[in-house]
This record gives C-alpha cells, sequence and structure tokens, in this order.
C-alpha cells in the first residue's frame, strides 16, 4: 500500500482528500527594508486591516513576513472545513522551519502536514531526515531550491523513493537540465513537480514542454487577489488547465495557494487554502472541466505525486 | 403634463458641483465614477436574499474580511456612511493631485446632497453629483406607474432645483442603470426621462452599462430621439471594451465617451477571480488610444463597498492616480493621453450643453 509521510506518521495516499502544495504556515521569511522614510515606517507597522491594501500590492513589510502557528491553527482550520485534508509545507530551515510546531498544528486541527527537506551538500544527511527525521519528525518530500544541489535530491531519492519538487525559477531550460539529470541517475521523471509553472505561462510554450518530460507541474500561487500588477491571472491559469485536460495532460497537474504572506491567509482578509476547493475548483468546472476531473488535481494527483515509491538499488 | 421649476437656468459651459456651478478647467484631476455616500443594500420592497443572516448584519472587520471579498453578502460593506471616515478615505486623493470626485450614487442609493456639500467643503475637492436612478433591483417600489413625464420631472428637480428636499443640485445624471438582456419596459423609461431632462437642463448623463451588447446602441437612439448630444454621455463599466476594437469603434463612432471603471477592488459578489483583469482594461485602454479614441477615454475607480476603502484594507480613492495610470505609462499610453483622460476629457464630460429650456 502506497503511503504519504506527514509530520503525524504515515498514511495511506489512497482516499486522502484534498490536497494543497507549496505553503508557507510557520516561517520567518526574508523581506527587505526599505530605504525611504515613509516606506520605513510602513515596513515597521504590525500588520493590520488599513495595511492590506498596499501589502496586496507589495509593499514590503517585516510582520507580513513573520507567519505564526495560531494564524495557521485558523487557516488550517477553516481548510478543514471546506473538506481540506493535506498541506505540503515548503518552509526551510534558514527561514524557521519548525517541524515541532508543524506537528502540533496537524495533531491539533486534524490536517494532514508534509514537512519538507532540503538538499545541503550531505547525502546521508538528507536521507536521515526522511527516514529518521528531525526529532522524530520525518521529512515527506524532497524541496529543491536554487541554491540547493540537485545531485544530492537525486540521490536522496533514489535511496529512499521521497518525491522531490523542484523550483526552477520560472527558467524552463533549467527545468528540463533537472529533469534530464535526475533521469540519468534512475528517477522517474514523475517523481518530480515543478513549482511556480504560472511563470512558464509567460513563455512561447507555456508548460508543455515540462509535462512532455513526464514530470508534474504545480500552480502554487492560487488565490491571490489581483491588481494591476498581476500579470497572469487565476483566470489565465484555470483556462489553460481546462485546455490541459481536455488535451489529457490533468494528470499532471497539481495545485496550492503558495501562503508566503499573513495577508495572504484568510485571518488577514486573503483567500487562503480553501480558495481551492470553495473557488477555484467550481470555476475549473464553469470553464468546462468535468467536476471529478476538476476534483482529481487536489486529490487523487497529489496523492500518487506525494506516495514514496520503493526506493531504486 | 409635466411641472418644472419654473426657470430653469443656463449653465451651458459650466460644470455643476455641489457647492454650485464652476468653471470646468477649475476641476483639475478628475475621477468620473465614485461614491463616496452610498446604501446599496436594496430597497425594503426589494430585499437583496441572505440579508437577514447572522453573517449579512456582523459588521466588516478582519474577523469577517476573507468571507465579505470572497462573496458573502455583508449590510456594513454595502453602506458608505461615516463622515469622517470617508473624509479621510477622500484626503489622500486630493493629496496625490486629485481636484475633483464624481459621486455617480444617485436615487435609491442613499444619496446625501447634504453630507456631499459639507464633505466637500471640508476636503477641498469639487464633487459633482448623480440623479436617475440605477439598475432595476433599486428602482422604486411604484416604479410600474411612473410615467417618463414622472421620472423626468425628478430629475430636472435635481438638476435645477436641488435633490431630496436640499437647494443641493445633482451635476450629472446617473449613474443610470440598464443591465438590459433584455432591456425592460422601467429601464427604457429610466433611460428616455433621463434624455429628456438632459435635453431639457443641458446636464450630461452617465451610464451603469447602458445596456449589454447591441442593446446600447438602442439606449443611444433613445437618447437622440430625445435631442442629447451623444457627446455628452458617458457609457460606464467598459471593462475590456478595448479589447474588442471593432464593438468599441462601432460604439465610439456615436460620439459617446467610453468609461474604465471599477479599478482594483479587492473583492466583490463574485469573489476575487475574474475572467479579467485590471491589466486587460489597460490593454484595451491602449489599444483605444492607438486607434486615435484618446479623447473619448475617460476614468474612475468605483468604489462602492467599504472592503474597497483603504480602512478596510482595500485600495481607496487613489489607486488610479497610484497604480492604474503608471501601468497605462507601462503599456506606452503617452502622457498627454493619460492626462486627458483625467483633465480635458472628463472636464468635457461634465460640462453642461445649452439646454432646451
Amino acid at each position: 500500500m502506497s503511503t504519504v509521510v506527514t509530520v503525524t506518521g504515515t498514511v495511506p495516499s489512497d482516499g486522502i482528500g484534498v490536497c494543497t502544495i507549496g505553503e508557507h504556515l510557520v516561517a520567518r521569511l526574508p523581506v527587505r527594508r526599505p530605504e525611504r522614510a515613509s516606506d520605513t515606517w510602513f515596513f515597521e507597522h504590525a500588520v493590520s486591516i488599513e495595511l492590506l491594501g498596499d501589502l496586496m500590492l507589495g509593499r514590503p513589510n517585516r510582520d507580513d513576513a513573520i507567519l505564526e502557528a495560531s494564524g495557521a491553527h485558523r487557516e488550517l482550520e477553516r481548510f478543514a472545513v471546506a473538506d481540506g485534508r493535506l498541506v505540503v509545507e515548503i518552509t526551510t530551515p534558514a527561514q524557521g522551519r519548525d517541524p515541532a510546531a508543524l506537528h502540533t498544528l496537524a495533531e491539533r486541527t486534524g490536517v494532514h502536514i508534509v514537512l519538507a527537506a532540503q538538499p545541503t551538500n550531505r547525502t546521508d544527511v538528507l536521507v536521515d531526515e526522511l527516514q529518521h527525521g528531525v526529532d522524530g519528525i520525518r521529512a515527506g518530500v524532497i524541496s529543491l531550491s536554487d541554491g540547493s544541489a540537485p545531485e544530492v535530491a537525486w540521490e536522496a531519492a533514489a535511496a529512499t523513493g521521497a518525491p522531490v519538487l523542484a523550483d526552477i525559477g520560472g527558467d524552463l531550460d533549467r527545468a528540463r537540465s533537472l529533469i534530464h539529470t535526475a533521469d540519468t541517475c534512475g528517477i522517474d521523471p514523475a517523481r518530480i513537480a515543478v513549482r511556480a509553472a504560472h511563470d512558464l505561462l509567460a513563455g512561447p510554450d507555456g508548460v508543455k514542454p515540462v509535462l512532455d518530460t513526464g514530470a508534474h507541474i504545480v500552480f502554487d500561487r492560487l488565490g491571490r487577489i489581483p491588481s494591476i500588477y498581476t500579470t497572469i491571472s487565476d483566470h489565465e491559469i484555470a483556462a489553460t488547465i481546462a485546455d490541459l485536460v481536455s488535451t489529457g495532460h490533468g494528470d499532471r497537474i497539481l495545485l496550492g495557494a503558495g501562503l508566503d504572506r499573513k495577508h495572504a491567509f484568510t485571518t488577514f482578509g486573503g483567500n487562503g487554502l480553501r480558495f481551492l476547493p470553495l473557488q477555484f475548483l467550481p470555476y475549473l468546472t464553469r470553464l468546462g472541466v468535468p467536476e471529478d476531473n476538476a476534483r482529481r488535481l487536489v486529490t487523487t494527483n497529489p496523492a500518487r505525486f506525494l506516495a514514496w515509491t520503493e526506493p531504486i538499488a | 403634463m409635466i411641472t418644472f421649476p419654473a426657470d430653469i437656468p443656463n449653465l451651458s459651459g459650466k460644470v455643476l458641483t455641489v457647492t454650485g456651478p464652476a468653471d470646468p478647467e477649475t476641476l483639475g484631476v478628475v475621477s468620473m465614477h465614485e461614491h463616496i455616500f452610498l446604501d446599496i443594500t436594496r430597497p425594503e420592497h426589494n430585499p437583496r436574499p441572505g440579508y437577514n443572516s447572522p453573517a449579512a448584519r456582523t459588521p466588516l472587520t478582519l474577523d469577517n474580511l476573507a468571507d465579505v471579498r470572497s462573496g458573502t453578502g455583508n449590510i456594513d460593506n454595502d453602506q458608505l456612511g461615516n463622515f469622517d471616515e470617508q473624509l479621510a478615505e477622500i484626503l489622500p486623493y486630493r493629496y496625490a493631485g486629485g481636484g475633483t470626485l464624481v459621486d455617480v450614487t444617485n436615487i435609491g442609493l442613499g444619496r446625501d446632497p447634504a453630507a456631499l456639500q459639507r464633505i466637500s467643503q471640508a476636503s477641498g475637492l469639487h464633487i459633482v453629483m448623480g440623479s436617475g436612478w440605477y439598475e432595476r433591483n433599486f428602482h422604486p417600489a411604484d416604479m410600474d406607474d411612473l410615467t417618463v413625464d414622472d421620472l423626468t420631472a425628478v430629475i430636472v428637480t435635481d438638476v435645477v432645483s436641488g435633490a431630496d428636499g436640499t437647494s443641493v443640485r445633482a451635476g450629472i445624471i446617473g449613474e443610470v442603470g440598464v443591465e438590459g438582456q433584455p432591456l425592460t419596459t422601467n429601464e427604457l423609461k429610466s433611460v428616455r426621462a433621463s434624455g429628456r431632462a438632459a435635453a431639457i437642463t443641458g446636464a450630461p448623463i452617465t451610464f451603469h452599462r447602458g445596456g449589454t451588447g447591441d442593446e446600447q446602441f438602442a439606449v443611444l437612439d433613445i437618447l437622440e430621439e430625445e435631442g442629447v448630444d451623444l457627446r455628452t454621455v458617458v457609457m460606464g463599466h467598459a471593462g475590456t471594451l478595448g479589447l474588442n476594437l471593432d464593438f468599441a469603434q462601432r460604439l465610439l463612432a456615436r460620439g459617446v465617451f467610453v468609461e474604465f471603471d471599477f479599478l482594483g477592488a479587492p473583492g466583490s459578489p463574485w469573489g476575487t477571480l475574474w475572467p479579467f483583469t485590471d491589466l486587460k482594461v489597460a490593454e484595451g485602454i491602449a489599444n483605444l488610444v492607438a486607434a486615435g479614441y484618446t479623447d473619448q477615454i475617460v476614468l474612475g475607480t468605483d468604489v462602492c463597498t467599504k472592503l474597497q476603502l483603504k480602512r478596510y484594507g482595500g485600495h481607496g480613492y487613489t489607486y488610479l492616480l497610484d497604480h492604474f495610470l503608471p501601468a497605462l505609462t507601462r503599456l506606452g499610453v503617452p502622457d498627454a493621453a493619460t492626462r486627458a483622460f483625467m483633465t480635458t476629457n472628463a472636464q468635457r464630460a461634465l460640462t453642461f450643453s445649452e439646454g432646451r429650456r
């Protein structure tokens, strides 16, 4: 039986329910302090309702980038009410990853949380995090980002059967080269999910070149409240997905809200995690995606991707 | 038989603000479609479904902001009424270089002439007030029984003597609500009365949509039958019109202004997931400019719910100046064009023509 590794233990991947991939729940994310006096004032001000308008337009604020367990708790509760069952959390140790806090959140809310492990320069350390965990709390996915060592990720993936999330920074060539090196290490491209797929939509070929390799793609920034600065809207992503589903690529698509600021959480007026089941899936259906197919994007697909496979000998 | 005020003044060449007639060029930068005082909770004879629920009756705070942004009906969100809060919201527009706000709140929407006059004086902003009737859900209970002449008389009185028993006069007819699909008898009466009153007083007209698709031409035909010069008519909520150049050209050939508004709203009854974005609207505007229609474009943000206010997590009345106009510039719209949208075009759109009197 295939299982997903969560912070509270392994769970069967079958029937796991609604999943979201690529979230920060508890984190202290980097944000650069601005220089101009009025911006500095704004930067230092605690997030409150009057600040939300400017925060949504990208004005830097220190507090906005500090995600606390209390807000995450409320978010997970609301996600659960909307049928949400699992969150893949991608915070790195440098960003204040807190396995113990995530463990408590999962226990208290009943929502499964998958912890991510980042490859450094030692495969054995990564494998240990995946197999034995940090203070006994196991990571369930490898998260590869700019600056982390891909070959370590592939070795650990081969040794454990863990899935790999890859942040390619919107660079299609990087995606192709990563997937190619994984392939040469014996990693099935289907075990890889390329994040920030929306960034690829600006290119002439869109996400097709990645899908053609057999890898998954994750649209992991859904539910951002649009403004004049929104270039790829949720509507355009939905239309792209509708097209991909109708041409038989639906089983490689994964979804997430990409929470990374307080103002994206429902407690601060954002659309939060529940946007996926409550708003986005019905919208896909209105665009002609059959309801079952839409639901598979947040259930069967992530369950298949997140389920660990047999190690490659 | 219509009974009109005895003397209909000749305001030709002037703009009529809540503090009296003004020369158009004194208006400065104009946002053509706003609401400062507003109540869109609907009249008692036609309550909005679900508005008796506890959720609808809970004041708007961080606790329910996410729900209301994504479409949960909320009475507090539908009301702009706190004078001090509204003053604090519109002052940044003045600080950002704004000179005039057109409050297109009209009959049935909680229009508040005295408060508008007071906030104009408090803020130093010119404010132009609306008249006529909004969309059908806000029509009065006896709308079926009212004739075109009945409706015309009300608008003429608003413009000539003052609205709602005050001496504060309306300077524009609208936003005249026309949803269409199909055009209803009462909508057509409202359109014809707006045209008739415009022809009598010389006041400009601004539409909420003005019908859907080709219905807009039927609406403009009615105005012409009533003797309205279509160059003083604004077709609001034009959205992505500029991405459909064929239709846009047919509409603009009639001489009307088209207005791009409802910008930057962080939530709505339909949530935040829409078929088009502000950027698409801006791209459409750039198309229209390239096609030579610069002089027929005006802009507004259409603040019409609390969640659009800065105090409630929105972008307020300054989004247009601070964020939307720069985006037009990035899309290659010349500065002279954006300046025209905000100044000369809007000033011309608000200027009274010679009425029939």
